[in-house]
């Protein structure tokens, strides 16, 4: 392998005139510049990045960080997409993304838990998810790292983030059983308070219930799983039998909702409406087929990218959340008869 | 792979840690004078030159295993990498290890990615996915010397470390099962003829006939994508074969395909589980939501991307395990789409289905 060392030796110039100029730096005459690029493409010279991490001290890696549940089995691949699509973007600057996946132990011991934060290995870090608490977010941005938010917001701090339109999604959503489908006893499965996402949702659904002068009533979960949303189902019916439908934080809530709907031989959707939000793979496939909000996750991954970029070269120095627009999608279970 | 002298050669001749040898050489740390002479004597034993010296304090290792994937096209879904990703995260994070992700291209433009990761230090090792017949990246790494691990099988002729899953083990599961339940026309959702996977699965299908004395019927082998729509137009073509012909169970290749062949089936009043056995393959998280509920075959995706991680270590760390080949046998799940029970509408049994 072609080191600058080797190039130096070739030219008899020193290391520092030949990485100066294979870095379109100053303090290199034109024509030694070019000899010098010449000799470099003659040669097949590489930038080994270690090195040249040392002399210019960027590392050409973004650290994309999730919680471990988040890529759990019942899940669908949320955060894979976003990564895919930072990927795409940042690798033609470069970039490479170093992930890592963290356990709520980490997160309570702060980020000198995590080596990698604190040996600058990354000119970067994405916190992905509403695991992230603000005392940690700040503590990484404290370390000096540019840092993103993505699916998480700080409520009180400017700070980059970007989010889907939680509550734009859910109202609409909402208003559509109100308006298209004339329900006037909706209930809402929350998940965990303290989840941005399903906050905005929950605020979404409240809004149009409430600017239809109908009373709103949220079942409260722990998470956001088919398991919770069946037991939430469940407890909403009993709650109130009058419930006619159900608005669900997530798509993997709306189809547990679906399976104990049905074990309780409810038909769907002339006697319950139930939709989701996320537009999993499986909610098309569900019976009846799945209404919900998708999330144009690979753009919310390119935004993401560009944003830390423009942050990393300077360019922008705002800190404030991004909102990515949100659609509906109409399937079959909110009581539309198109095919899905 | 290469011959040169490592650093790390030089610590372990040393009786140091590669880093203390990295700061002596490079003037950066104070050590005794008895380390100091080890590390000395060990480069002139090992013949290290002044040239590697400086090469090598600059390759660092870079504790970071290159992976790249592609997420499914929209009307697929791949539960198995998802899993194996975050299995191999954490198996790389136990021992102080990252996962590099980089994109992933089906194109010429595959061997790369992963030549200019060699050529700029980024990575000590791969791991490759979705391995097929006449993989480039196989051959490439291979020439190269570079260590890499790979989930699945290639050319049968290839020799290279892998964790694969035994597809054939799993359909066959899937065929006794069948032909315990009284099934003998037995039809099979299969994938293209190029796909390596694919003909793993048919394998397992084709062996799992003959062990029950069961001829293969053509007619009952029919070959599409491995989507939604294939599943559903296959089996509407399976269900419309004269009655003599026509299959009492149908084997998807994968789960998504099975979904579309109980639509198919339901659409024409069929209830599956009861008239019509059909399975799939990948026991994908929300199978068990939907109705009825699949039979499939799971894959133990954790336990191979803890072995994919364990036996990449081993090589890198010069212990590794001679032609590290592993087959993991994966599990048949049995619910209702093939059990033979009615799908039970009573009120107070709210059972979850395993």
């Amino acid at each position: 392998m072609i080191t600058i060392r080797d190039l130096a030796e070739q030219l008899g110039v020193s290391v520092a005139t030949v990485s100066r100029a294979l870095n379109d730096q100053l303090g290199v005459s034109p024509e030694l510049r070019q000899r010098v690029l010449d000799l470099a493409a003659e040669m097949n010279y590489r930038p080994n990045v270690a090195a040249r991490n040392l002399s210019t001290d960027r590392t050409h890696t973004v650290i994309f960080m999730v919680h471990r549940r988040r890529f759990p089995a019942a899940a669908d691949p949320f955060y894979s997409y976003i990564m895919h699509g930072m990927e795409a973007s940042l690798s033609l600057e470069g970039y490479s993304i170093m992930l890592l996946t963290v356990t709520d132990e980490q997160l309570a011991q702060g980020p000198q838990s995590l080596p990698a934060l604190q040996e600058k290995r990354a000119d970067a870090v994405v916190l992905a998810g509403p695991e992230f608490l603000p005392g940690f977010i700040l503590s990484v941005a404290r370390l000096g790292l540019t840092t993103l938010l993505v699916d998480n917001a700080l409520r009180e701090t400017p700070f980059p983030a970007v989010l889907a339109d939680n509550e734009g999604g859910s109202r609409t959503l909402t208003d559509h059983l109100i308006k298209v489908h004339g329900h006037t006893h909706i209930a809402f499965l929350q998940g965990p308070k303290g989840w941005i996402s399903c906050e905005e949702r929950s605020a979404g659904y409240q809004f149009a219930v409430n600017a239809a002068g109908l009373e709103s009533h949220i079942v409260e979960s722990e998470d956001t799983t088919p398991e919770t949303g069946q037991d939430a189902f469940l407890r909403a019916i009993k709650d109130r039998p009058e419930t006619t439908a159900i608005v669900a934080s997530n798509d993997a809530m709306a189809i547990g909702a679906m399976r104990a709907a049905r074990q309780l031989g409810i038909k769907m959707p002339q006697e319950m409406a139930i939709v989701g939000f996320d537009n999993i793979f499986w909610s098309a496939y569900a019976d009846p087929s799945l209404t919900t909000v998708s999330i144009p996750t690979i753009e919310v991954g390119r935004l993401a990218a560009r944003l830390l970029l423009e942050r990393l070269y300077g360019t922008v120095t705002a800190s404030s959340r991004t909102i990515v627009a949100t659609q509906l999608v109409i399937r079959n279970s909110c009581g539309c008869m198109e095919a899905a | 792979m290469a011959q040169r002298v490592t650093l790390k050669q030089v610590a372990v001749q040393a009786g140091v840690s590669y880093q203390t040898v990295s700061k002596v050489l490079n003037k950066q740390a104070q050590v005794s004078k008895e380390t100091k002479e080890r590390i000395l004597e060990a480069v002139q034993t090992l013949g290290y030159h002044p040239n590697s010296i400086a090469r090598n304090m600059r390759l660092q290792q870079s504790c970071l295993i290159g992976y790249s994937w592609a997420p499914a096209p929209p009307d697929q879904v791949n539960p198995i990498l998802d899993q194996l990703l975050q299995s191999m995260a954490q198996a790389a994070e136990t021992a102080g290890y990252h996962l590099l992700c980089f994109p992933h291209h089906f194109d010429q433009e595959t061997v790369t990615a992963y030549r200019d990761l060699i050529d700029t230090n980024r990575v000590d090792g791969f791991v490759i996915s979705s391995v097929e017949y006449d993989d480039p990246r196989v051959t490439f790494l291979q020439e190269r010397g570079f260590p890499f691990v790979a989930f699945g099988r290639s050319n049968p002729e290839l020799s290279f470390p892998f964790v694969d899953i035994d597809g054939a083990a799993g359909m066959q599961m899937v065929v006794e099962h069948l032909v315990r339940l009284g099934h003998r026309h037995i039809a099979a959702l299969a994938w293209p003829k190029d796909s390596r996977v694919g003909q793993n699965r048919m394998d397992g299908y084709l062996s799992g006939l003959a062990a029950n004395g069961i001829s293969v019927s053509p007619g009952l082998i029919l070959r599409c994508e491995g989507n939604f729509q294939g599943g559903l137009e296959a089996t509407s073509r399976l269900l419309e074969l004269p009655v003599i012909q026509r299959p009492t169970a149908i084997m998807a290749f994968n789960d998504v395909m099975a979904i579309g062949a109980i639509r198919a089936a339901q659409e024409r009043g069929l209830q599956v589980g009861v008239d019509l056995a059909i399975t799939g393959f990948d026991d994908t998280p929300m199978v068990q939501y939907l109705t009825p509920t699949l039979t499939s075959v799971r894959q133990p995706i954790w336990e191979v991307g803890q072995q994919v991680i364990s036996i990449l270590l081993s090589i890198l760390n010069e212990t590794s395990l001679p032609g590290a080949q592993v087959l993991v046998r994966p599990e048949l799940i049995v619910r209702e789409s093939s059990r033979g029970q009615s799908i039970q509408n009573d009120k107070t049994k709210l059972v979850n289905y395993p």
